[in-house]
C-alpha cells in the first residue's frame, strides 16, 4: 500500500529529503508491500489541517514540530518552550524518554495519532539589524512571533512582538515593518532573511525537532513489517542527523562569503534567566503538572 | 485519468449553471469517494469541511472584503464620481477626449479597488452617461468602459493576485509591486487604441478649461486620488501590510465619505456593509470548494500528468509559456478569474518548477490571461454588468471589446517575451 | 415559506456584518497597536481570521436568498420557456443534496475537534468555527427546499461580483 505522508517543509528541505530516504528504504525493505508518497510543501494544509488529516486517515504519516502538541496534547505543548532543554541532547533524552512516551499516548488516547520517532531539526536563532548579544539588544524592536509564550518572553526582553505570515515576513523586513524575527538556520536562508538582515544571533532560544507522526490504526495494520518500518524510519533519522551538520555549515559558510550578515554568539545565559520565570509561570497555567521539574530531571544523553 | 474526467466535469457543471462553489464541491466530493476507496466513510465529508474552512482561514484573504468594502464606499459615497470629474476636465479638449479620461479614471479607481466589477458598477456607469450626453458613439464607449475595467485586478491592490499570493506562497507585497508596470503600460495600449479609434469615428473633443474649473475638480478630487498613494506608501514605507492597508483604505474611504462629503449616512453605511457581507460570502466560499477540489487533483496526481503532457510537446521554456497562455485563455472562457487561478496555481505549479519559471512573473502574467475572460462569452462578467449598468445588448458588448482583447493578448505575449518588464520594478525595490 | 425564508436569511445577514465589522476593526487595531501605540496585540490575527470564516458562512443563506451565488446563466437562459422551471429545480436539488453532505461532514467536525483550541485564544475551541459552519449550511439547504419552486432565488437578478 501507498502511505501518503504530509510535511510543511518544503521538497529540497534536509528533512524532507530524509523522508525521501524513508521512502527508498522502506520499499526496499518491504520488498514493495509498502510505499510513501511524499506531498511537501504544505500542499495538504498547515499544522492543524495535516494533524486532523491524520486523525481521520485521509493521510498516514505527517512530519512536523512539537508545535503541534498545542492541538493535540496541550498539557505537552511546554515541550517546545523557549530554554527548556540544556541542551539539544537534553530534549533528546526527554522526547525519547517516558515524558515523550506519555505524549505519544496522550495523542493516541485524544486523537488516534502517534509519536513513530523523534528526529533532529536544530535550533532556532534571531535575525536583526544589530548584534543581538543579551536581552536588552532587543528593547524596541518589533520583533515577529507566532505563538503565545514566545510572545511573552520576547516581550519580556523588550521586543514588540506581533503576528505575521510567513511569505510577508521578507517584504516586511526588508521594509521595515518589522525588525527582527526568529526561525531556525535552514528557513532563514532558503526565505533569505540574511539578506534583509544584518545579524544573525544564535541565541538557540528553542530546540525544535522533527516528530514523524503516523495514525494509531496504521501502526496496527502494519503487522510483521513494522520492525522494517521502525528500523527504516531510524536509519533515516540518523542520516538526517549528520545531514543537518552539513547543510548548516554549508548555509553558514554561504552567508558569510555572501558579507550580507554576521553571526553572534550571545550570552545565552542571561536570555535563560530571563525566560525561565515565564517559561514557568506559563507552565503552571497550560501544561501538565510537575512537567517542568520533570524535564529537569532528565539528564542529558545520546 | 480520472482527476482530467473529473475537471472536465466541473467545468460541464459550472458551464450547465450550477452554482460554481456547489459544482466544486460536488467535483471534490466524488473525487474524494475516489482517493479513499470507502464512499460512505466519514473521511471524504470531514475532509470537504475541513477544507472548507481551512482554506479561507487566511489572514491575507482578509484583504479580499476589505477592498471590496473599500470599492463600494467610494462608488456611493461620492468618491468616484468626482474623480471622473476631475480626470475629464483635464483631457477634454482632445479629440475624444472622455475616451482617454475613461481609462485614466479606471486605473486611479484600480487603485484603490480590486475587483472590475466594482469599476464597471460604479464608474462604468458615470462614464457611460458622459459619454453619451457628449455624442460618443453607443458602442465605443461600452468597448473602452468594459476593457478599462480590467486594470481593476491588474493594477493594485488585486483579489485575483491576494489569491495567487496564497496559492503559491507568494508575498503580496511583490506581486503588487510587479504588476504596477504591466497595468501602466496596458492602460497606455488602451489609450492607443483610443487615439486611432478618435480620429477614424471623428470623434467630438471639447473646449478648453478655464484654470479655475480645473482648480475647483481637482480640488475635490484631490482627497480620492491620494488613496492608491497611501496604500502603496503603506505597504513599501514600512507602516502596515497589505492586509493592514486594505483595512486603512477601508477607514480612509469612511472618513472621506462621510466628513469630507457627508455622502455617505448610516443606512448607506450600512447597505454597503451588507452587500460587503453577500459579495464575500459567495466569492469567499467559491475560493474555498475550488482550493479543495485543486488539492483532491493534486492527490489524485493531475499535475504530474500535466507536467508529462507538456515536456511530451515541448522542452522550450518560452514556448510553454505560450501553450500555457491558451490554456488561461480557454479557461477564462468558462471561469471567473478567481477560482480559475485557486485552481490551476496548483496544478501548473509543477511545470513553473520543471521549466525554471520566475513564480512573480508567472502569476502576473496568469492572472492578466485570466482577467481577459472578463470580456469573452459565456461568462464575461464585466459584459454582463455593463449590460445591467448601461443597457447596452450583449451582442453589440461582445464585438466592441474584440480589439481590446486582441490588444490585451498581444500585449501579455509581450510581457511573456520580456520578464524584466513585471520582475523589473520588485527587483529595484529588493522585494525579489 | 417565503416569510419564514426571508427572516432566516436576514438573520444570518445581521450575523455576517457583524462578523465583517470584527475584521475591519481587530485588523484597524492591529495597525494602531503596533505602529501608533508600540504595543503589538498577538490575538488580532487570529481573531479577524476566526471573524472572516464567520463572515463568510453567515454570508451564504443571505445570499442564496439574493440570487447572489456565481451562477453562469448562459446555458440557463437559452432554454426553452417550458424547461426554465423544472431546470432550476433539478439544480437546486443537486445543490441541496451536495450541501446536506458537507453539513454532515461540518457536523462530523464538530466532534472530531474536540479539545482543540486556537493557538492566541487557548479558550477558544476550533469546534465552534465548525458548529457555525453547520448551522449555516443547514439554512442554506433548508432556505433552497423553502424557495425550491422560485426560479429567482437561483439565477441572479442583479449584478454579482467578478470574483
Ligand atoms: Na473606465
Ligand atoms: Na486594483
Amino acid at each position: 500500500r501507498t502511505l501518503t505522508l504530509g510535511t510543511v517543509y518544503g521538497a529540497r528541505d534536509v528533512s524532507t529529503q530524509a523522508m525521501e530516504h524513508w521512502s527508498e528504504a522502506l520499499s526496499e525493505a518491504t520488498e514493495g508491500r509498502w510505499s510513501l508518497s511524499i506531498v511537501p510543501g504544505g500542499t495538504l494544509g498547515g499544522d492543524r489541517e495535516m494533524l486532523q488529516q491524520l486523525s481521520t486517515g485521509e493521510i498516514d504519516i505527517n512530519l512536523s514540530s512539537p508545535v503541534v502538541m498545542q492541538y493535540v496534547a496541550p498539557q505537552y505543548q511546554c515541550l517546545e518552550a523557549e530554554y527548556i532543554y540544556d541542551s539539544e541532547e537534553q530534549g533528546f533524552a526527554v522526547w525519547r524518554g517516558d515524558i515523550g512516551k506519555a505524549a505519544s499516548q496522550a495523542m493516541k488516547d485524544a486523537h488516534g495519532i502517534e509519536i513513530a520517532a523523534v528526529g533532529r531539526r536544530g535550533a532556532r536563532l534571531v535575525t536583526a539589524n544589530k548584534p543581538i548579544l543579551k536581552p536588552e539588544d532587543l528593547a524596541g524592536l518589533k520583533f515577529r512571533v507566532t505563538n503565545n509564550l514566545r510572545s511573552e518572553v520576547f516581550a519580556a526582553y523588550g521586543a514588540q512582538p506581533a503576528p505575521l505570515p510567513l511569505s510577508e515576513l521578507y517584504g516586511a523586513l526588508r521594509q521595515g515593518v518589522f525588525d527582527a524575527q526568529e526561525n531556525p538556520l535552514s528557513t532563514i536562508f532558503s526565505l533569505r532573511f540574511h539578506e534583509v538582515q544584518s545579524h544573525i544571533s544564535e541565541t538557540n532560544h528553542i530546540w525544535t525537532y522533527n516528530l514523524v507522526l503516523t495514525n494509531s490504526d496504521l501502526m496496527e495494520e502494519l503487522g510483521e513489517d513494522r520492525a522494517a518500518f521502525e528500523s527504516t524510519l531510524n536509519e533515516s533519522l540518523e542520516w538526517l542527523y549528520t545531514a543537518i551538520d552539513e547543510e548548516n555549515a554549508r548555509i553558514r559558510a554561504e552567508i558569510e562569503a555572501s558579507g550580507s550578515a554576521v553571526f553572534d554568539k550571545p550570552d545565552t545565559k542571561a536570555f535563560r534567566d530571563a525566560a525561565r520565570p515565564i517559561l514557568a509561570a506559563y507552565a503552571e497555567q497550560s501544561c501538565a503538572p510537575g512537567l517542568l521539574d520533570a524535564v529537569d530531571a532528565v539528564a542529558a544523553s545520546n | 485519468m480520472l482527476p482530467v474526467f473529473l475537471t472536465f466535469s466541473a467545468l460541464t457543471l459550472i458551464t450547465c449553471g450550477l452554482m460554481i462553489g456547489v459544482a466544486a464541491a460536488l467535483v471534490s466530493i466524488i473525487g474524494g469517494m475516489a482517493l479513499f476507496g470507502d464512499p460512505f466513510g466519514a473521511r471524504v465529508p470531514m475532509m470537504i469541511s475541513r477544507f472548507a474552512i481551512d482554506r479561507i482561514d487566511n489572514f491575507l484573504l482578509l484583504a479580499v472584503p476589505f477592498f471590496i468594502l473599500a470599492g463600494r464606499l467610494m462608488n456611493t459615497g461620492g468618491v468616484t464620481v468626482r474623480l471622473f470629474d476631475f480626470v475629464a476636465v483635464l483631457v477634454q479638449p482632445l479629440r475624444g477626449g472622455l475616451g482617454y479620461a475613461n481609462v485614466m479614471a479606471s486605473f486611479v479607481f484600480a487603485g484603490m479597488s480590486g475587483s472590475a466589477t466594482a469599476d464597471v458598477v460604479g464608474l462604468g456607469s458615470i462614464e457611460m452617461k458622459a459619454m453619451r450626453s457628449n455624442g460618443y458613439p453607443e458602442g465605443f464607449s461600452a468597448g473602452v468602459t468594459a476593457a478599462s475595467s480590467l486594470l481593476g485586478p491588474v493594477i493594485p491592490p488585486s483579489i485575483v493576485l491576494i489569491a495567487y499570493a496564497v496559492q503559491a506562497e507568494q508575498s503580496v507585497a511583490t506581486l503588487f509591486l510587479a504588476a504596477i508596470v504591466p497595468g501602466i503600460l496596458m492602460a497606455a495600449c488602451f489609450m492607443a487604441w483610443v487615439f486611432f479609434e478618435s480620429r477614424r469615428l471623428k470623434l467630438p473633443a471639447g473646449s478648453w478649461p478655464s484654470g479655475r474649473e480645473v482648480r475647483v475638480k481637482a480640488l475635490h478630487a484631490i482627497l480620492p486620488l491620494l488613496t492608491p498613494g497611501i496604500i502603496l506608501a503603506g505597504i513599501y514605507g514600512g507602516i502596515f501590510t497589505p492586509t493592514e492597508a486594505a483595512a486603512v483604505a477601508v477607514l480612509y474611504a469612511l472618513l472621506l465619505t462621510t466628513l469630507v462629503y457627508r455622502e455617505m449616512n448610516w443606512k448607506t453605511f450600512l447597505a454597503e456593509l451588507k452587500g460587503t457581507a453577500l459579495d464575500t460570502a459567495t466569492l469567499m466560499f467559491i475560493i474555498a470548494m475550488t482550493s479543495a477540489f485543486g488539492v483532491i487533483m493534486l492527490r489524485l496526481g493531475l499535475p504530474q500528468a500535466m507536467v508529462g503532457i507538456v515536456v511530451g510537446i515541448s522542452e522550450n521554456p518560452t514556448i510553454v509559456m505560450f501553450l500555457m497562455l491558451v490554456v488561461w485563455l480557454l479557461v477564462g472562457c468558462f471561469m471567473a478569474q478567481t477560482p480559475a487561478i485557486i485552481i490551476l496555481t496548483p496544478i501548473l505549479m509543477p511545470i513553473a518548477d520543471r521549466f525554471g519559471f520566475d513564480m512573480i512573473h508567472f502569476g502576473i502574467v496568469m492572472a492578466m490571461a485570466l482577467t481577459i475572460g472578463l470580456l469573452t462569452p459565456p461568462v464575461g462578467m464585466v459584459l454582463y454588468a455593463l449590460r445591467k449598468v448601461a443597457d447596452v445588448p450583449l451582442a453589440i458588448l461582445f464585438r466592441v471589446v474584440m480589439p481590446y482583447i486582441a490588444i490585451a493578448v498581444l500585449f501579455i505575449s509581450l510581457l511573456i517575451l520580456v520578464p524584466q518588464l513585471v520582475t523589473a520594478l520588485p527587483y529595484a525595490f529588493g522585494l525579489h | 415559506m417565503r416569510k419564514l425564508a426571508h427572516v432566516i436569511g436576514a438573520g444570518w445577514l445581521a450575523i455576517s456584518v457583524g462578523f465583517i465589522l470584527v475584521t475591519v476593526i481587530t485588523v484597524l487595531c492591529q495597525v494602531a497597536f503596533r505602529y501608533l501605540l508600540a504595543l503589538p496585540l498577538a490575538w488580532t490575527e487570529e481573531v479577524s481570521r476566526m471573524a472572516l470564516v464567520g463572515a463568510v458562512y453567515a454570508g451564504l443563506p443571505a445570499a442564496y436568498l439574493r440570487g447572489e451565488h456565481i451562477v453562469v446563466d448562459f446555458f440557463v437562459s437559452l432554454l426553452p420557456g417550458w424547461l426554465f422551471q423544472p431546470y432550476v429545480i433539478a439544480m437546486k436539488l443537486i445543490c441541496a443534496v451536495t450541501l446536506s453532505y458537507l453539513t454532515y461532514g461540518a457536523f462530523l467536525q464538530i466532534e472530531g475537534t474536540k479539545g482543540m483550541t486556537l493557538i492566541a485564544l487557548p479558550t477558544f475551541p476550533v469546534s465552534a468555527i465548525y458548529a457555525v459552519q453547520a448551522a449555516a449550511l443547514f439554512s442554506f439547504t433548508l432556505l433552497i427546499l423553502l424557495t425550491l419552486r422560485d426560479p429567482r432565488t437561483y439565477v441572479a437578478q442583479e449584478v454579482g461580483l467578478d470574483s
